[in-house]
């Protein structure tokens, strides 16, 4: 029981000012702590989309877990899209479009990624899957988009990513599509 | 006790009133700052109408004929932040300064000081925000929602707008913490609760939402200009920031928001509809209960702004659910009003007349709501004209005549004379049938698929486009028989007596018209 509420029992005098005062440092704390829900939002979102793999996300796995799946005899369409954000002058295209793949199955998939401009600029791709609720079940061993990619002038490379669809992949999924975002990274280089 | 406690804050002008200077800019005394807060409201609708008619007269013909596109973009985001922040809430604010303590019989807010300070921040944020058309790239232009990664782009205007969202947030925090205080802390003796009038419990509601959604809000524009400006990634996918994330955010403060904006307009006609049909509102506890319920069930419903970002179907299911079950309650209230008119003895003055409107109008709004909530018919409505067709309705249809009954129905009891009631029943049908010209066309257009926020569109679209432009000059322009017939009750007119009205309800009634400038330094008693 607050101090306030004692004394009116007690019968002592709670002047308004004081019972006032009280109820302000309660709405200011209130204020205060929706502010910091605003940020905890960030996390929260986060959890909720690997969990579900809500807004496309897809899954990781170990190499050694991805080859024990057994592959069953059902085919998906995979095909993949890919393309570098306009303020970066990278070429970034895929070199498989489009494959049959067997669920269970680790297949991989090549990109050609060139840097036209003279200087090294360091570049992140983002990624996610249609439809989505594929994404979870797109699992991935190795990716070029796990980590940062510095390019130095006019240099070219292919990229790999290496997955599997796990046999959860929900029955009316037939074809699905992955698509890689490349964004200059240079803002976020400390990171 | 709390006689000696209510002179505390008036020491320095006990019982003379000051003037000039000292009276409006440092004023304690709530009339006083809720007739500031009135103003400005005012001040604000006619800027953001100006705005709205800069996007009608582009929109008259097919083609770009006035203004540029980058700029036309600027006019409709501004048209809303001015309207939203300047005109609805502070209003709404304005009304509540003005009449709570007069309705619970308090000798003024419970925070005197804080008011002036709440109402003064907010000049100066909204210059923030008007002198943001003259920085280089003009006014923010990304829609009302700051929707990033747009607004991570955007020039300086951003910054201003964020800092300008930042001012009007700890002014309505303020304002809500000080409504909140005299509510719980300053009612008269005899007033419990369930004795409060509707106006008073609306705003006590509507203050818990402002505290509880307003710090949200600031947090997601504090996330964008530190994406902007001091390299974090909350929103930008470059560091791997996810963009639907400040949707949500944004949406978790927009959709309380909206019955922020709504509830005190259903208080204020829970006043007047008893008065002119002269019986007691029908189903008063319902009425608190209902209101409680909106406002609980508005913080679980903000995805169906944004059905057609990708979510589960699970997602899209339940807050298609949650949104129509918001229909219930708000069902209750109309209700209500409807049955407190029933078998009334009803008068149709400027204030009933306005609330009239209000609960047909709205119930309209509420209707292509419901519409709007069905997942499926939403990817097809979703950003076009129906929307917006749906959102004045229940803003402009809702809030913003409930405010003009408002101030029709309250006007003698502030400047102590009558209105001029055919003037005032020439502006009501004006407004209300140029408010139909203008937006039930858009219904159509957006059926037939006109995107929002465009600065031209198909000439198939040009019939309902005439007819919306038409009309909404014609609505802007009725606006100023508004400012005329509130500067003439002012300056003079019939006297008003205490009551105004015929046997009206409540505490407001019984202090002489004008309401002398210290009102119940002696609390009244309530039975």
């Amino acid at each position: 029981m607050s101090q306030i509420a004692q004394d009116k029992q007690i019968g002592n005098n709670v002047t308004p000012n004081e019972e006032r005062r009280s109820i302000v440092v309660k709405l200011v704390v209130i204020a205060s702590l929706m502010f910091g829900f605003g940020y905890a939002l960030v996390p929260l979102y986060e959890a909720f989309c690997r969990v579900t793999g809500f807004g496309g996300k897809t899954d990781i796995i170990e190499e050694s877990a991805a080859q024990a799946a057994l592959a069953i005899d059902r085919d998906v369409e995979v095909s993949f899209t890919s393309h570098a954000h306009s303020s970066l002058p990278w070429e970034f295209k895929p070199l498989t479009k489009l494959t049959n793949i067997k669920v269970g199955e680790i297949s991989e998939a090549k990109f050609y990624v060139k840097n036209n401009s003279k200087q090294a600029i360091t570049g992140m791709a983002t990624f996610n899957v249609t439809p989505p609720r594929a994404g979870f079940h797109f699992k991935k061993t190795e990716c070029f988009c796990f980590t940062k990619q510095v390019m130095q002038p006019g240099e070219e490379q292919e990229m790999v990513v290496r997955y599997m669809l796990d046999s959860e992949l929900p029955d009316d999924v037939h074809e699905l599509t992955l698509s890689y975002t490349f964004f200059d990274n240079a803002k976020y280089a400390g990171q | 006790m709390s006689h000696a406690a209510a002179h505390d804050h008036h020491d320095d002008h006990d019982h003379h009133m000051p003037t000039g200077f000292r009276r409006w800019f440092m004023s304690t005394n709530h009339k006083d700052i809720g007739t500031l807060y009135l103003i400005f409201s005012l001040a604000m609708l006619m800027l953001g109408g100006a705005f709205a008619l800069v996007i009608r007269a582009e929109l008259f013909q097919p083609g770009l004929q006035y203004v540029d596109p980058h700029f036309f973009n600027q006019m409709t985001t501004m048209h809303a932040l001015v309207m939203v922040f300047g005109a609805v809430m502070p209003g709404f604010v304005g009304f509540a300064n003005w009449m709570l303590p007069l309705m619970v019989g308090a000798p003024d807010m419970a925070l005197p000081r804080m008011n002036n300070w709440s109402f003064w921040i907010l000049p100066f944020a909204f210059s923030i925000l008007i002198i943001s058309f003259f920085v280089p790239g003009g006014a923010p232009a990304s829609g009302w929602t700051l929707y990033a990664p747009l607004t991570i782009q955007g020039g300086m205007s951003v910054d201003m707008a964020i800092v300008a969202i930042h001012m009007m947030g700890i002014s309505s925090i303020m304002g809500a913490i000080n409504v909140i205080v005299t509510v719980l802390n300053m009612r008269a003796p005899g007033m419990t609760l369930m004795k409060m009038p509707m106006f008073v419990w609306t705003w006590l509601i509507t203050a818990f939402l402002l505290i509880a959604v307003m710090p949200v809000f600031a947090g997601a524009v504090t996330m964008l200009l530190t994406d902007r400006h001091f390299g974090t990634a909350f929103f930008n996918p470059a560091g791997g920031g996810d963009p639907v994330l400040y949707q949500h955010i944004f949406w978790f403060f927009g959709h309380p928001e909206v019955y922020i904006m709504i509830l005190p307009a259903f208080g204020i006609i829970s006043h007047i509809i008893p008065t002119f049909a002269r019986k007691p509102l029908f189903g008063y506890s319902s009425m608190v209960f209902a209101t409680a319920a909106i406002a609980f069930l508005s913080f679980i419903v903000w995805a169906h702004h944004m059905f057609t970002v990708g979510m589960p179907l699970q997602g899209e299911l339940f807050f298609m659910y949650a949104t129509m079950l918001i229909s219930v309650p708000t069902g209750v209230k109309v209700f209500n009003w409807v049955t407190t008119m029933w078998r009334g003895s009803m008068t149709f003055e400027t204030p009933m007349l306005f609330s009239i409107g209000v609960v047909f109008l709205f119930t309209l709004g509420g209707l292509s709501g419901l519409m709007l909530a069905i997942t499926p018919a939403d990817f097809q409505y979703h950003d076009t004209y129906f929307v917006v067709a749906h959102f004045h309705y229940v803003l402009f249809a809702g809030a913003v005549m409930a405010m003009m009954g408002g101030t029709y129905f309250w006007l003698p009891k502030w400047t102590g004379h009558m209105y001029n009631e055919k003037l005032g029943k020439l502006h009501f049908w004006l407004t209300a049938i140029a408010f139909n010209i203008t937006f039930f066309p858009q219904h159509f257009l957006g059926l037939a698929g006109m995107p929002r926020r465009y600065a031209d569109y198909n000439p198939i679209f040009t019939e309902f486009n005439v007819m919306s432009s038409v009309g909404a000059f014609c609505l802007g322009f009725s606006q100023l028989l508004f400012i005329y017939i509130i500067i003439s009750t002012v300056r003079g007119g019939k006297k008003a007596t205490a009551e105004v009205w015929d046997n009206p309800e409540g505490l407001e009634w019984t202090v002489p018209s004008p309401a002398p400038f210290h009102t119940f330094d002696t609390p009244p008693t309530v039975k």
